[in-house]
């Protein structure tokens, strides 16, 4: 099987047509009446008509087509008929890839002998079927022009000329002069009422006349690409068949189910970001992904039992020596302490947790001022030696007083040396 | 020549043609014309003459030959008229030599 495409819209032509491309009736070829395009010779287009080619006026090859090529001495394109045309209403338009220097009293472009003429005067002004211009304009000696020329009615106020797709602004006071009823000799770049002194110098791409007006989008249309006048091809693009190769679009098992529900479609993507620099910037980079987690075989049994967690680390705490000043401040003992556990076990118990351990203190050579207050110490287990304090003389007793817990006032063993001052009182308790 | 009875609108024409005399008739033409045959019935129109022409179909453009020597010149056209006459119209100035030809191969857009 083989399908044909049809696209419409298809692009006017860029360039000269070479062969014979209908007429845009409804578009920028809206009411032609005369067109020559020199690609099919001296044949109207729209017509049919075949004009004459007079003098040294002949076709040319160039770079991009053909042209109508007017050296300027003597020469034009002419045909007596159309009837068709008349009155004053209508637009003359031409196109032309070089103009070259005026003839003895200027250029005629087009006309009818010497009353309904298109002509570009030796002084500058211009002559709009027959009408002169108030003001000079700039033809001659110039490339790639296009000159568009409209009639709006029976008066010089309905008279436009426009050059280059632009308003020449020039004005004519005269009202035209109608074409002639009947059969007519209409001539292209020469004024054959004038001899010789009005031959076109030059060349022509497109000419033409239409019996619509023309204003400025039309005129700036045509200058941009003369051939809008040319309808716009249909495209008809085939796919063949080869031997038993097809080239056919297939939908495969598509099946649609009639469902109220939402179809989601979803994946996940890695977004890998590789070594990005941030610029320093007020918008805030995003940068997402989706993770995946993955859980191996993981099994939670449900119990209320404990959980027991042991650690086998051993915590040691060592007191090295220390000095402890006498003063009446309290005293401060700091110590960092090395906590060995030897491989404790810890269990699950609403019991509280106590850590106990036996402190050995030792005090030497403790010098201890005169003072009124009391030193105290305590312990539970506590083996005290004093070892030669020295005792001010003091008008005040001296009381040193241990006080034992009375479960070990019995056994403890108390030892002292005192050199003894009559004075003094020592009391025990 | 039944142009699109077979449904092929447009067509391809080649003309073999050769002068005794070539002198400029280079880029000069020879114009194809059609005469559309059974308009109305079996009416036609009218046949072309130098200042009537019912249908211009295009224009072989004349290369600056030899003389006496064949040319082989083309014209593709669309939209042809269902049935029709063709004729040429010599404008190169020269006379054409007999023996002259005229092809034409219809066209259309179909699966090939």
């Amino acid at each position: 099987m083989s399908s044909l495409l049809l696209m419409p819209g298809g692009k006017r032509p860029p360039e000269q047509t070479q062969h014979n491309v209908p007429i845009d009736h409804e578009g920028l070829g809206k009411g032609i009446q005369l067109l020559l395009n020199p690609a099919l010779g001296p044949i109207d287009i729209a017509t049919g008509r075949a004009w004459t080619v007079g003098g040294d006026v002949k076709v040319e090859d160039v770079t991009r087509g053909k042209i109508f090529k007017y050296p300027g001495v003597d020469g034009d394109l002419h045909y007596t008929g159309y009837p068709e045309i008349s009155g004053t209403v209508g637009t003359f338009f031409i196109w032309c890839p070089t103009v070259g220097p005026k003839d003895d009293w200027g250029h005629g472009i087009f006309g009818e002998a010497a009353t309904t003429f298109f002509l570009a005067h030796q002084f500058g002004q211009f002559y709009h079927m027959g009408s002169e211009s108030d003001r000079i304009f700039s033809w001659f000696n110039g490339t790639n022009k296009s000159l568009v020329c409209s009639s709006a009615n029976a008066t010089g106020a309905g008279l436009k000329v426009y050059q280059n797709g632009e308003d020449t602004g020039m004005l004519f006071s005269a009202a035209p002069t109608p074409w002639s009823s009947g059969a007519k000799t209409l001539t292209i770049g020469r004024n054959p009422g004038f001899g010789t002194v009005h031959d076109f110098n030059g060349t022509i791409r497109l000419v033409g006349y239409t019996k619509e007006v023309w204003g400025k989008a039309e005129a700036a249309a045509f200058h941009v690409n003369p051939w809008r006048i040319f309808k716009t091809r249909t495209r008809k693009l085939w796919v063949a068949s080869v031997a038993s190769t097809e080239h056919n679009l297939t939908i495969a098992n598509g099946a649609l189910a009639n469902a109220a529900a939402i179809l989601a479609i979803s994946q996940i993507h890695a977004i890998a970001v590789a070594n990005t620099s941030i610029a320093n910037s007020a918008s805030t980079l995003a940068v997402s992904q989706v993770h995946s987690l993955a859980m191996a075989n993981g099994t939670l049994s449900n119990a209320a039992g404990t959980v027991t967690i042991s650690q086998g680390a051993a915590i040691t705490l060592a007191i090295a020596g220390i000095a402890i000043s006498n003063s009446a401040a309290s005293l401060a003992l700091s110590q960092e302490h090395i906590l060995a556990l030897s491989t404790g076990t810890i269990a699950n118990s609403a019991a509280v947790l106590s850590l106990s351990q036996v402190h050995a203190l030792s005090i030497y050579s403790a010098g201890i001022s005169n003072l009124a207050g009391t030193v105290a110490l305590e312990s539970s287990d506590v083996t005290l030696t004093i070892y030669s304090a020295t005792i001010e003389n003091s008008t005040d007793s001296v009381a040193i007083t241990i006080t034992l817990n009375s479960q070990w006032a019995e056994e403890a063993s108390i030892s002292s040396v005192w050199t003894l001052d009559s004075a003094r009182t020592t009391t025990w308790s | 020549m039944v142009g699109d009875g077979g449904s092929y609108p447009d067509a391809e024409f080649v003309l073999k043609v050769q002068f005794v005399t070539v002198t400029s008739i280079e880029n000069k033409v020879i114009g194809l014309y059609a005469r559309p045959l059974n308009i109305d019935g079996t009416s036609d129109a009218p046949t072309p003459t130098t200042t009537y022409a019912e249908k211009y179909i295009g224009s072989f453009v004349l290369q600056a030959s030899a003389a006496s020597t064949d040319q082989y010149l083309t014209v593709f056209a669309e939209g042809l008229p269902k049935e029709a006459e063709y004729y040429l119209y010599n404008l190169s100035g020269q006379t054409i030599t007999a023996g002259w030809t005229l092809k034409v191969t219809p066209r259309t857009y179909k699966a090939s």
